[in-house]
């Protein structure tokens, strides 16, 4: 188990190491630089070539790279070009409506998506099912952002039971924060059911048709039991797989609804660092973001164990 | 101020003020300034009367040090400082409240630089002249109070204001702050902003999508309005390198358009553009028709005729332009189907406007590109600017009379100089101007005394109870 921990962890390390050399040169083969943007549409070329040079962007690539890769073996990110504030400040700031949201809406997911899913395999091919497969279908199909703007239409401008956007106004309270996060919540919640569900009706149909279920169902187990007990605990590393996977796509900035709800999370600060170039919040982004997800999925290996005595012994 | 953006200059414009700014009908008036400035030595040098006992945000009174060292600060950190101080040769200052520039010819265009809110000779004291700036200190009616990035910047009311005591004009004349604090709240996806201003949550609002307009009329606590000639897209062609530094080209180019079809395309609604070939529309100083029969050709066999007689053989002609501003991208669409019906051989480049700007910057990355501006009090400062800005336009007969324009002091006169620089443009197509837009704005019907121009602005405006 512990030899185990370590590979991975030499190996996130490589994953790491390689995403800083990708992010630096995806950051760098992008046309256009933050000088140009800086100065504005108006401004000459040589206004823009100054800014360059005082941005020390005229320096070569590799100078430019073991300038940034000193900083960040030391722990230090940089600074954004456009907000004035080192990358670490920005992204920590960030943190916090990106994790919540995360939280909110993967809850919001497994509510709807688990109980939908194991229902469906039971109730496999009947009109239940169906329904099921068919909204699944759905909200697998419906682009987030017309989601999020319609739910923005008929519950925070027609009911008020929302704010529109925003992440609460200065001086606001966790719990005043929060509130302006329900609606993205729900609206990510939905999209990310869908897919949740379909995996939980096929990880379960696949189980339900093992020979222990039947073995259980001969001893006389109640069904509730056969299901629960039985059936959903062997059905679960497949959906714990695609948990994780949305947990960590989550927390990588859901871009387009931070946009359209115009939150100032991890996505938001994404875009708009590619938008304008600003290549340290691009890089330093970037990286975090990488480290997450392998931190994960890492997480979810190590889960597998804890649900599985089977994986405990390879 | 470093950038030219007008976002930047149209939250900042309540905190800095400049020497001069714009009155009605664009034209330049005092703020700053106590007065006009006065012309001598055939227009070699200007004299700046500074207004006495204006108080900056940190308590201390502007005086003509102060003017001085943000002169050169504007210099050091300002693209259209250091257009400006191409001309002037010393700034001086004989006394406590007066300044005077020398200049090495004369340059008319200088006023309205030292009017703009973007890219602003801003006036901060001297003993705060750090680049980049890191106290927010101006002499306009409101104070910075906080930025956050990407959640808001808030301005506070700044009680010491000096206003001036001369009647409101434009942006000029007495300003008076009656709200207490501003928000500034950025909302990137324009259907969001609709849906904000519909809830209720937002007093104010901008470049609002078209589409909107039926379902913000009607509504009892929005009043949506229309800032009908907002500014113009155009075409900026590469008249440096490639097929179109041959002016033929250039008209083959304007001649081919329908810019019926195209302002359709791109603005949807006609309340939200007009077909217009001047550069000016009616009511501002430089409006005119001259040369304008060339605009709205609608003439692809003309346009075809002109492209064989510069001998142009099916070259790649590059448009860059952009999804991120749509009415771009429409117009692109539009005029490229429009060109290849008179034999042109457009390559639509749909890039992101960071790449489309640095682009531009290479005369041999592109052959032309969409872009737009307001309508600035000075013609000079867009399109006909130096030949050293993207459109590279140089030729001996724009230094001739655009070189006459820019000199002359004489107001009266540059009007009347105007309507040739208009020919030339429409002569030798420097750039293609598409029509005027209009903008869809609104505010909450709480909100009162907003005035539709180039840059909102919320002094004098007041929210009723």
């Amino acid at each position: 188990m512990l030899s185990f921990v370590a590979r991975r962890l030499l190996g996130m390390l490589a994953v790491l190491a390689f995403v800083a050399l990708g992010v630096f040169v995806i950051a760098r083969v992008m046309p256009g630089d933050p000088a140009t943007i800086l100065v504005g549409d108006n401004a000459s070329p040589e206004a823009a070539a100054r800014m360059r040079a005082s941005l020390g962007l005229d320096e070569p690539m590799p100078v430019q790279f073991a300038i940034w890769l000193w900083h960040l073996l030391r722990g230090d990110l940089g600074q954004s070009i456009f907000l004035g504030e080192p990358v670490l400040t920005l992204l920590a700031q960030r943190a916090e409506p990106t994790t919540a949201l995360t939280l909110m809406a993967l809850t919001v997911a497994i509510a709807i998506a688990l109980p939908a899913g194991i229902l469906a395999a039971i109730l496999r091919d009947t009109a239940a099912d169906r329904a099921i497969l068919t909204f699944s279908m759905l909200g697998a199909s419906i682009p987030s952002f017309w989601l999020g703007l319609l739910f923005i239409s008929w519950f925070a401008v027609g009911q008020g039971w929302f704010p529109v956007s925003g992440y609460g106004p200065p001086g606001a309270d966790f719990l005043e924060r929060m509130r302006f996060l329900l609606l993205p919540a729900i609206v990510l919640g939905i999209v990310n059911a869908a897919l949740i569900t379909r995996f939980t009706r096929n990880a379960m149909l696949d189980v339900l048709h093992e020979d222990f279920i039947l073995t259980c169902r001969a001893k006389g187990l109640p069904g509730w039991s056969v299901v629960m007990k039985h059936a959903f605990r062997n059905a679960f590393i497949p959906i714990l797989t695609v948990l994780g996977l949305a947990l960590a796509l989550l927390m990588g900035g859901a871009i387009v609804t931070e946009t359209v709800f115009a939150l100032p999370g991890i996505g938001n600060l994404v875009v708009s660092a590619v938008l304008r170039r600003d290549y340290p919040v691009i890089q330093g982004a970037l990286l975090v973001i990488a480290f997450v997800y392998v931190s994960v999925n890492l997480a979810i290996d190590l889960l597998y164990a804890v649900i599985d005595p089977r994986v405990r012994l390879r | 101020m470093v950038t030219t953006a007008d976002l930047v200059g149209g939250i900042m414009q309540h905190v800095f003020e400049t020497l001069y700014t714009f009155g009605d009908g664009l034209t330049i008036v005092p703020l700053l300034a106590e007065s006009d400035a006065v012309v001598g030595d055939g227009g070699r040098r200007l004299t700046i009367k500074l207004r006495e006992g204006v108080k900056f945000h940190d308590g201390s009174v502007m005086t003509s040090a102060d003017v001085l060292a943000s002169l050169n600060r504007w210099r050091e950190v300002s693209d259209r400082g250091k257009t400006g101080w191409a001309y002037i040769t010393a700034a001086t200052a004989p006394d406590a409240h007066t300044v005077v520039l020398t200049l090495k010819d004369p340059y008319a265009p200088l006023l309205a630089l030292l009017s703009l809110n973007n890219n602003a000779m801003a006036i901060t004291p001297a003993s705060n002249q750090a680049a980049p700036m890191t106290r927010f200190i101006g002499t306009g009616p409101y104070v910075l109070k906080e930025r956050r990035a990407d959640q808001w910047v808030i301005l506070q009311r700044f009680a010491d204001y000096t206003p001036r005591t001369d009647p409101k004009n434009g942006y000029g004349g007495k300003r008076t702050a009656y709200i207490e604090e501003i928000r500034f709240v950025p909302v990137p996806d324009p259907n969001t902003r609709v849906e904000g201003m519909l809830s209720g949550q937002f007093d104010y609002s901008e470049s609002l999508p078209t589409a909107a307009l039926a379902r913000l009329r009607g509504q009892t606590k929005v009043a949506p309005y229309l800032v009908k000639d907002f500014g113009y897209p155009v075409f900026s062609l590469n008249n440096k390198a490639g097929v179109l530094s041959n002016m033929k080209m250039r008209q083959a180019l304007l001649a081919a358009l329908d810019m019926d079809e195209i302002l359709k395309a791109a603005f949807g609604t006609p309340e939200m553009y007009t077909a217009r070939g001047s550069m000016y529309p009616p009511g501002l100083r430089f409006h005119s028709m001259e040369g304008a029969d060339a605009y709205n050709q609608k003439n692809p066999a003309k346009a075809r005729q002109l492209a064989a007689e510069a001998g142009y053989k099916g070259e790649p002609i590059r448009l860059l332009t952009t999804t991120q501003f749509d009415y771009y991208y429409n117009m692109a669409l539009v005029a490229t189907e429009q060109w290849k019906k008179a034999g042109l051989n457009i390559d639509m480049q749909v890039v992101d406007w960071a790449t489309l700007l640095a682009r531009r910057n290479n005369p041999a990355l592109y052959e032309l590109s969409t872009v737009g501006a307001p309508f600035l009090a000075e013609p000079s400062l867009t399109f006909t600017a130096g030949s050293e800005r993207p459109g590279y336009w140089s030729s001996e007969a724009k230094d001739r009379v655009v070189g006459a324009f820019n000199a002359e002091m004489d107001m009266a006169k540059r009007t009347a100089m105007w309507p040739e620089v208009q020919k030339l443009i429409y002569t030798e197509v420097p750039y293609i101007k598409v029509g005027d837009q209009g903008t869809l704005r609104a505010t909450s019907t709480r909100l009162k005394g907003i005035q539709p121009g180039a840059w909102s602005y919320f002094w004098d405006a007041w929210v009723e109870r």
